[in-house]
């Protein structure tokens, strides 16, 4: 159990600082791609790989501090869990968030960060990821019993003591959003392909 | 071969809007399916809406009695409690222990107390929620009345029909079935293991100084003797069985509308007891609307008479003291000695409610003059130096539906620590326990909204990578 928790630990941090790191080079790169005009440039290319190695390892480390979590506790425990939920929850985000990020870099390649909307939409990928992993580790010493002050910062934005539900009506449109992003920018390329 | 079964491109791009639109139709008939379904009723389900409450206390000892002091806001008037009033030409009794609050706002207000002397394992670690367990009365999942009445101890010898509050020592497992040898329950109650429960009610003892005196072993248990109150209904004749004596009250009965719109002070006649009772006289021209007291009130006897008591409800305040003799030399109490340690657990019931629907302490170290959480002070003679003791003030809160079984079983994350004797205190504050036992509470239901939640979130962010990733491959 506790090389479990040194493990879980030691992934975690590794994790943290990965995303942070490859958070600070995509906001860099879309400050470039809206604001600078700047397209090329070796320091383009460097703050790219550091954004895609940082995803990429961090993604990879995440999936590993999921693993390693899970081993803290029975799953009922887990389930039965206020803060834990709410943990997980913040947990499958971040790694929602940055497999999103993961998936359309590989697909745009580098050119990505000559697109605003792009860029924008990897900037807001990567700062969801963010917060979701500051907010998942902030509550992770709670757990175990060592609280790191960081908590009661999350608990001005989001209530950790109670479980974290949307109503239904978000959950709608969050889905509905889901669906019609695709369907909208299917649309919208093939129109302007068209033309 | 397969031409029928291959849509033609043009169709497609006319159908894959109403193909879309009918995909998000049907996830959302599902969603609703789902939560509705989820949204289910639950058993014996009540949430208060003060999860927290505050209680003050003060404690006093001279060389031969114990004094405790309590003062709690306390807003609507909780000294009524079961009433028969006369309607349509017959005595309706008003509902008895409810659901939450009571509906007719006729419930007694009541501080209580648990009390040992270190011999109830965990008590001084989990304090009440040792007493507490699966299928309990008024939990959700409680036991059938009929199965209980055929237990073989709780139902064929003790003649109950109903599972209280026992000490989980008094049990084989972690079944209320299981209750251990007539041999080993003397045991137990001979070498100390169980708990002393002082009951004050604001209805049912206080107006005539009584306080109850309860002892938790393998049932909540009255001591020996006579209770303060009995019912004043003869099942028999299906009438009431006293009524007010006019000559001592200037009636013969309490208006319905005094007792259901509160109007009467603590100094009028809102309770029965015998001194001012006489039997009841079926003959008597009784109209529309005239009310008595369910329950009489009598001196209690023998051990179940050892706490004397009184409280005033004053300014939304209930004040109420208790006193009992250091050692009454009852077996079914806990003596209390100078210079000695206890521990002590208090509950509140305010805003009509009774049976679970109250607010509990976390257990707390009572030093009779020695340090602790709460000290009692020794002084010479009576009464106690009331205005030279501080208050000890106390967060309580809302307990739900947490069990003893489920604080030691694997869905408690601390479970481990429960058992190794680590206090709930001191991972939880009193504060945020409403919040986590409504939590517990729900979770059932929560738990199908969490996840609801988790996939919609999850299905947001795949959805806007799709878009990316298809804006990103149409660049290209």
């Amino acid at each position: 159990m506790e090389t479990a928790k040194a493990l879980h630990t030691i992934t975690v941090e590794m994790t943290t600082g990965m995303l942070v790191l490859s958070t600070l080079a995509i906001l860099i790169l879309t400050w470039q791609a809206c604001f600078s005009g700047e397209t090329t440039g070796k320091y383009r290319e460097a703050f790219d790989g550091i954004a895609l190695f940082g995803a990429l390892i961090g993604t990879v480390l995440l999936i590993l501090a999921i693993v390693t979590g899970y081993r803290q506790w029975p799953i009922e425990a887990f389930m039965s869990g206020t803060i834990a939920k709410n943990k997980i929850f913040a947990g499958y985000m971040a790694l929602a968030f940055w497999g999103a990020f993961l998936a359309v870099r590989l697909s745009a390649g580098k050119p990505l960060w000559n697109r605003k909307g792009l860029s924008l939409l990897s900037m807001f990928l990567a700062l969801g990821g963010f917060l979701s992993i500051v907010f998942t580790a902030s509550i992770g010493g709670t757990l175990a019993g060592k609280p790191s002050g960081f908590e009661e910062v999350a608990r001005v934005f989001v209530e950790t003591r109670e479980t974290f539900v949307l109503p239904l009506g978000l959950n709608i449109l969050l889905i509905v959003i889901a669906v019609a992003a695709p369907v909208f920018v299917f649309f919208w390329s093939d129109k302007r392909s068209k033309r | 071969m397969l031409s029928p079964f291959i849509v033609k491109e043009g169709v497609w791009n006319r159908l894959r809007g109403w193909v879309s639109v009918m995909g998000m139709i049907v996830v959302l008939v599902a969603l609703f399916t789902i939560e509705t379904a989820m949204a289910q009723e639950r058993k014996n389900f009540s949430i208060p809406d003060d999860l927290a409450a505050q209680l003050k206390v003060k404690v006093a000892y001279n060389d031969n009695e114990v004094f405790f002091r309590f003062e709690w806001p306390s807003e609507p008037k909780g000294y009524y409690h079961d009433y028969l009033h006369f309607e349509g030409g017959k005595w309706v009794k008003t509902p008895g222990s409810s659901i939450g609050s009571h509906p007719l706002k006729l419930y007694e207000d009541r501080v209580s107390f648990l009390l040992d002397d270190g011999s109830v394992r965990y008590f001084n670690s989990a304090g009440g929620y040792i007493t507490i367990h699966e299928r309990m009365r008024f939990l959700s999942n409680q036991s059938p009345k009929g199965e209980v009445k055929n237990h073989p101890h709780l139902g064929v010898k003790k003649g109950k029909s109903d599972v209280r509050k026992y000490n989980p020592e008094t049990r084989k497992s972690g079944r209320w079935e299981d209750v251990v040898s007539e041999s080993e329950l003397k045991r137990l109650k001979k070498n100390g293991v169980f708990l002393d429960l002082w009951m004050w009610r604001a209805h049912r003892g206080n107006p005539i100084g009584a306080v109850d005196d309860l002892w938790i072993h393998e049932y909540r248990n009255g001591d020996k003797g006579k209770s303060a109150y009995t019912t004043n209904w003869d099942n028999k004749k299906n009438q009431p069985k006293f009524m007010f004596d006019s000559e001592k009250t200037g009636f013969h009965a309490l208006k319905w509308d005094d007792v259901i719109n509160h109007k009467l002070s603590q100094k009028d006649f809102y309770f029965l007891s015998y001194k001012i009772a006489k039997p009841f006289d079926p003959n008597h021209n009784w109209k529309e609307g005239d009310t008595l007291p369910y329950r009489i009130l009598r001196q209690p006897e023998g051990s179940r008479a050892d706490i004397k008591g009184s409280g005033l409800w004053k300014d939304g305040s209930w004040r109420v003291e208790m006193r009992r003799l250091l050692n009454t030399g009852h077996d079914d109490d806990k003596q209390l000695h100078d210079q000695r340690r206890y521990t002590i657990a208090f509950a509140i019931h305010k805003n009509y409610t009774g049976s679970r629907w109250h607010h509990v302490s976390f257990p707390m170290s009572l030093g009779m003059g020695v340090d602790a959480d709460i000290v009692a002070r020794k002084f010479p003679g009576e009464p106690p130096p009331w205005d030279k003791i501080p208050w000890t003030r106390l967060t309580l809160f809302y307990p739900g539906q947490v069990t003893w079984e489920w604080l030691i079983g694997s869905e408690h994350a601390g479970a481990a620590e429960v058992v190794n004797g680590h206090a709930c205190a001191g991972c939880h504050t009193a504060e945020l326990m409403g919040k986590y036992s409504v939590e517990h509470e729900t979770r059932d239901n929560l738990l199908g909204r969490w996840k609801m939640t988790a996939i919609s979130g999850f299905i947001f962010v795949i959805g806007l990578a799709v878009a990316g990733v298809i804006a990103a491959r149409r660049s290209n």
